[in-house]
């Protein structure tokens, strides 16, 4: 079971992120992306 | 036969001495030149003709050479004088016609050499290309986290600072302020330029564009015309708003100031001479100039991407495990048909390339024509024409394998991770034909018995086995616990097969094997390999597998021993199925206990195999070979050491160690016994007693 809870926004911005790539991406890639964001935005 | 050409029919004048001479000198200059064309000029020199004469026993002078050509005018023609003439003629015995110097006035060389002068192109401005942002991938999106959001979960793309809607009056503006600058610099002569044009940025509105008016090209004064006849027009409302900024683009007006010639008089008298210099426009007298100008509309400068303010407040997804946090991400788009997924890749479905029915029908028909499932690489390559070097080439497999798996009633996904096959239905089934796969899955049922809670798969690098007889004659493997720590775990959820490669460096040979994995009441099981261990080993070999690092690849490799020879059981199908042995030659390291010899076996020869009913049920087999190979013990009963039964019950059907073990010391008719005196051996006592 998952420990991080995702919200509909984060969700919407994954979805943005995958629109935006040209190619395909892994999961992991994912996470770090998102992650590598929430870093940056409360910084 | 020799065929000679024959001499030019040519007839010689003056008197006969002279036509003599010049018979000869004509065959001299035919000898002379035997490998020219007919029509060829032959060049020989007087003095050489006179000295090749005398060689030929005909002693002349110049002077009666001369004489004697001179009246043959038809035929010779001689160029020069003195020592440098040169006597002329062709094989034909006419006089040559002198060479025409080509015209190469126009050659493509000539061409390279003066090229012509630079041509005066249109003035009419080129529109940049603009690259959509969606297409500059991961290295774009890594700018766009590193500027500030301001909106959290924006899905639009939002345009950047210099992307713009560009208005015709723009356009016009930028084409007059180049060809203004043109006029000043080059004198007209084209050149296109890629300059942003200074004072307009900001303006989306084709309301406030600036419409403005110039003469075309063609029609340009050719000397300045003079101040006064240029009328601005600009709106009230705009003009006389207090908040509205009016400003005249800066490139447009220094344009329309070198057009009008202004009070620079210098830049008319440089515009003079810089058009003297060069090429001469002709310029029609200049129409009034409207200008209506622009307002320009200050706008806020676009951020590159709004950043999501809410994930200021996300410490957790920015201190979270990225295990975690794709974990969650899994669980979170796992349902959703926005999403593409496929081998653990995941895209947007909308951006994932389709498929006509005519290319799914070319890699349908490709698969069936190579008679064996194919790549997702091989299917892209060849039905696609998509090179791997290309940049799209990933795209297209995931693309191609995210497709393929939505057309489920024409294509089955038999690949691995790092090796997607692809099949078809009708395919031919890959391995022995003599049980179907189901059969053979059923028999193997036992495996799901002793298989551990938890699988793991690929959890060991190289695991050994021991063929037994059953395995041999079908040419597979079972899908036990050992085996299963080396293959892969099934990429799709509702996958039932998985194609892999076995390669045997000893050989040099990869085997095409197809990977049958467990089902609720089926064992699973490797079918394929009838040609290895029919060209390598016997029943009782030693064989080691090893994973790679690409988990659909293998490597099988025996033990290689010096040959040996035994007499060992085959199955003989040729009429009614039945065992014997046969004197086999191997190489190949082997189990001594698995060994079916006859030397260890005899009264295995001749046998039958058991039918289908008796078969199913391992009690009716092991009795079966309790009465084939046991020894009788005073006609009650038969009795074997395990290791030996082991290895015959394999004969007929599969059975674990485990399994034969259980059926042994489980059995309620209390027909099965183990010996207390023995060493590990067991007793069958039938019903009925033997005989």
């Amino acid at each position: 079971m998952a420990t991080v809870d995702l919200r509909p926004e984060d969700v919407q911005y994954l979805l943005s992120i995958l629109r935006s790539s040209s190619q395909p991406m892994t999961i992991p890639q994912l996470a770090e992306a998102i992650k590598a964001a929430a870093a940056r935005a409360g910084a | 036969m020799v065929v000679s050409a024959d001499a030019a029919n040519v007839t010689f004048s003056g008197t006969k001495k002279q036509q003599a001479l010049a018979a000869k000198v004509f065959e001299l200059l035919r000898w002379q030149g035997q490998f020219l064309s007919s029509d060829a000029t032959i060049r020989v020199r007087m003095t050489s003709v006179v000295e090749g004469l005398g060689k030929h026993g005909e002693s002349a002078t110049v002077a009666e050479a001369t004489a004697a050509i001179a009246a043959n005018k038809a035929v010779f023609v001689i160029d020069g004088t003195g020592d440098d003439a040169v006597l002329m003629t062709t094989r034909d015995g006419r006089v040559p016609v002198l060479e025409i110097v080509p015209d190469r006035s126009h050659s493509f060389a000539q061409r390279f050499m003066t090229p012509l002068p630079k041509p005066a192109t249109p003035l009419v401005r080129r529109e940049r290309t603009r690259v959509d942002r969606v297409w500059e991938g991961l290295a774009g999106l890594s700018e766009e986290f590193a500027a500030p959001r301001q909106e959290f979960g924006r899905a639009e793309i939002v345009r950047r600072e210099d992307e713009r809607i560009v208005s015709q009056a723009e356009r016009d503006a930028a084409a007059l302020a180049a060809s203004t600058d043109d006029l000043a610099v080059a004198g007209m002569v084209g050149e296109e330029s890629d300059r942003d044009v200074a004072g307009t940025a900001g303006v989306d509105d084709t309301d406030e564009a600036v419409i403005a008016t110039v003469p075309a090209a063609g029609e340009l004064p050719e000397t300045p015309v003079a101040a006064g006849t240029v009328t601005v027009e600009a709106p009230e409302d705009i003009a006389s708003g207090p908040d509205t900024t009016v400003e005249a683009p800066e490139a447009a007006t220094a344009a329309i100031d070198d057009v009008i010639g202004g009070p620079d008089t210098a830049d008319e008298a440089a515009l003079s001479e810089t058009a003297a210099d060069s090429v001469v426009v002709p310029v029609a007298p200049a129409p009034p100039v409207e200008v209506v100008v622009p307002v320009v509309a200050v706008a806020p400068p676009t951020p590159v991407r709004p950043a999501p303010a809410a994930m200021a407040a996300r410490a957790d997804l920015a201190n979270a495990d990225v295990a975690d946090l794709a974990a969650a991400i899994t669980e979170q788009l796992r349902g959703d048909n926005r999403v593409a997924h496929f081998g653990g890749q995941v895209w947007s479905e909308d951006r994932v390339p389709r498929f006509s029915r005519g290319d799914l029908r070319r890699i349908k028909d490709y698969i069936e024509e190579q008679e064996q499932p194919l790549t997702d690489t091989a299917l892209v390559q060849d039905i696609l024409g998509i090179r791997p070097q290309t940049p799209d080439f990933e795209a297209m497999r995931f693309a191609l394998n995210f497709r393929l798996s939505r057309e489920h009633r024409d294509y089955d996904f038999v690949g691995t991770g790092d090796q997607r096959f692809w099949s078809i239905s009708n395919l031919a089934q890959i391995g022995t034909t003599r049980r179907k796969p189901n059969e053979i899955g059923t028999d193997y049922r036992f495996l799901l018995d002793e298989a551990p809670a938890a699988p793991g798969f690929r959890t060991q690098q190289s695991v050994d086995h021991v063929v037994t007889f059953y395995e041999y004659i079908h040419g597979l493997l079972p899908m036990d616990a050992n085996l299963q720590s080396i293959l892969p775990a099934p990429l799709m959820p509702d996958q039932r097969s998985a194609v892999l490669t076995f390669e045997t460096p000893q050989s040099f040979t990869t085997y095409l094997v197809e990977l049958r994995y467990p089902s609720p009441n089926r064992g699973g099981f490797i079918l394929g390999l009838d040609d290895f261990y029919a060209e390598n080993v016997v029943p009782g070999a030693i064989l080691s597998i090893t994973a790679t690092e690409n988990d659909g690849h293998f490597r099988i490799e025996y033990i290689s021993q010096a040959n040996q020879n035994e007499r060992l059981l085959e199955l003989d199908e040729r009429r009614t199925a039945r065992y014997v042995f046969r004197p086999t030659a191997f190489h190949c390291g082997v189990e001594d206990d698995y060994l079916l010899s006859e030397e260890r076996f005899p009264r295995l020869a001749s046998e039958k195999p058991l039918d289908d009913k008796a078969r199913r049920r391992p009690e009716s087999v092991i009795a079966a070979t309790f009465e084939r190979i046991g020894g009788q013990q005073d006609g009650l009963g038969y009795s074997v050491s395990f290791g030996r039964l082991f290895t015959a019950v394999n004969v007929e059907r599969p059975m674990s160690e485990r399994l034969l073990r259980q059926t042994l010391e489980g059995d309620e008719s209390g027909a099965f016994a183990k010996d207390p005196e023995g060493d590990d051996v067991y007793t069958y006592v039938p019903s009925r007693p033997t005989g």
